[in-house]
């Protein structure tokens, strides 16, 4: 463990082999369901057209479900993957910056020559890594998969980039409470109630058009908007939550790097 | 406050007078309301990784990554601090009795703390910075710590040691701040809080049973009476105490030098 990164990677070494067991295994089990889906199209038209039409702008298009893409977009990468994974970065992010500070090591790790502002770039680096192999390792599993469901695997690798980014984002989101309050409770109640909020008002905006325009503060309109198991990644969307991210890990720094620690 | 190079200053208070807080600003964990500081002729804010690396810090209770092993927890701290005195540390492992391939969660107190005394000293830190370091240790690794932190004034190195046992500071330092409710009340040398004419009297008499107000004398603190015994702290002369005394029939007179503890709570006891 020569710095921060690796010592944080190493944190997670035990719980990142079950991540990418559960991984694998959600994505064999839910591709097993695929060929009997596709195989009765009219049983589930039937059902689909049991479901208001208005849970479609949350949980994915659901009247193309008999296709892989349509599949995996209601099953996984609408709701499922996307709250998993980011659940994942907050508990990540507010252990890693708040958390140093409820258990108290804070003051060891200070008291050695190590820049603020190191410390956050590293322990971030060291979350979205973990985020960026779970995301591959859902692709993977998906090549491992193939014979029983062909997906466009660069699609869908267009999608799991998004999925890594969004979920990024709200791991930065934690640390970013984290740096400025040193509460992890405050750190995982702000970022899982700001992920929740979002994603519902990502959903309202596609309902009325009096509320299309909130859509743009929404991080899951740029995570889904541009569909991207079907039709790759929109640049700009890709940028938007790339910067995002940038701008709040600065912010994290800026805040972190004269506040009292462990007060 | 000065602290100079090679001494072993002692900051003495009660708990919650201020002790760790100013530790604490020291290391550039939190920031002064006012004041500045300076560590190694630096700017502490200034300068803060540059005097850090010539800082060795231990606080009372040694809390660290409880999953990595105390090899792994030193590994990853000589990397950080860039410095590292394999040999040194050995020594101290071995000085210490610590196995070092054990997870810390799974250590004791005591074997925490030892852990954290290599931490404080593998890089053979200029300057030295212990906060209640011997809290929760047992006498006998308690009286290792002493050993090393006497070797380390053999070295000349420069210690700031956080105490509220004073038996220990007497033992230790060449010199004490008392801080008390966040002020430095005072700093000076132990030779010369001790040369101060303090002494504790015990007196039983034969027949008389003494009144506590018959001792409300100039110069007289700490008075306790107890049946026919009264004991008291005398600060200066003592000859009109005992010209009071002789007017009755003394059965056992004892007087001795009082410890720096004993002075400490006559001589600062009240004092703001």
């Amino acid at each position: 463990m020569k710095n921060l990164f690796q010592k944080t990677l190493f944190d997670y070494k035990k719980g990142l082999m079950f991540w990418v067991l559960g991984i694998l295994a959600s994505d064999l089990i839910i591709t097993s369901f695929f060929p009997t889906v596709k195989k009765m199209p009219e049983l589930m038209n039937e059902y689909v057209e049991s479901f208001p039409k208005e849970i479609s702008v949350w949980f994915g298009d659901l009247s193309s479900i008999g296709t892989p893409e349509g599949f995996l977009n209601v099953e996984l990468f609408s709701f499922m993957f996307p709250f998993a994974f980011i659940a994942y970065a907050i508990t990540v992010g507010t252990n890693i910056i708040a958390g140093e500070e409820k258990n108290k090591t804070i003051d060891i790790l200070i008291s050695n020559p190590i820049k603020r502002s190191t410390l956050i770039i590293q322990k971030f680096l060291a979350m979205a890594t973990l985020i960026t192999i779970f995301c591959f390792i859902a692709w993977f599993g998906f090549v491992l998969v193939t014979p029983i469901m062909k997906v466009n695997l660069f699609n869908l690798a267009q999608m799991c980039i998004n999925l890594a980014l969004i979920s990024i984002f709200f791991g930065s989101i934690s640390i970013l409470t984290g740096s400025i309050t040193g509460k992890t409770g405050i750190s995982t109640g702000f970022s899982g109630g700001l992920a929740f909020i979002t994603f519902l008002i990502n959903g309202l905006a596609k309902l009325s058009s009096d509320f299309e325009s909130i859509k743009y503060i929404s991080p899951f309109f740029y995570y889904s908007d541009s569909n991207a198991l079907f039709n790759g990644i929109n640049i700009m969307h890709f940028l938007i939550l790339i910067s995002s991210i940038a701008l709040i890990i600065y912010l994290s720094i800026y805040f972190y790097k004269d506040r009292d620690l462990g007060v | 406050m000065a602290i100079n190079q090679g001494e072993i200053f002692g900051f003495l208070g009660p708990n919650g007078a201020g002790k760790s807080t100013t530790i604490r600003i020291l290391l550039g964990i939190i920031k002064p309301s006012s004041g500045t500081v300076k560590i190694l002729g630096m700017n502490h804010l200034k300068n803060s990784i540059e005097i850090r690396k010539k800082i060795g810090y231990l606080p009372g209770e040694f809390l660290i990554y409880p999953n990595l092993t105390g090899s792994q927890i030193l590994t990853f701290f000589s990397n950080i601090k860039n410095e590292y005195d394999e040999t040194y540390v050995n020594v101290l492992a071995e000085k210490l009795q610590i196995d070092l391939n054990k997870q810390f969660g799974t250590l004791s107190q005591g074997n925490k703390q030892k852990i954290g005394i290599i931490q404080a000293l593998m890089h053979k830190p200029e300057l030295i910075i212990l906060d209640e370091p011997t809290n929760g240790l047992d006498p006998l690794v308690r009286n290792e710590f002493y050993e090393i932190i006497s070797d380390l004034k053999d070295e000349k190195r420069t210690i700031f040691f956080s105490s509220h046992n004073i038996s220990e500071v007497e033992k230790l330092c060449d010199r004490i701040g008392i801080i008390r409710e966040g002020k430095l009340i005072t700093t000076e040398k132990i030779s010369e809080i001790k040369s101060k004419q303090i002494q504790i009297f015990e007196i039983e008499f034969s027949e008389i049973q003494p009144r506590k107000k018959d001792f409300t004398l100039p110069n007289i603190e700490n008075v306790d009476v107890s049946n026919k015994t009264v004991k008291f702290t005398v600060i200066g002369n003592p000859t009109h105490i005992i010209k009071k005394v002789s007017e009755f029939e003394i059965k056992k007179l004892i007087t001795h030098e009082p410890s720096l503890e004993e002075i400490f709570m006559t001589y600062y006891g009240d004092k703001k």
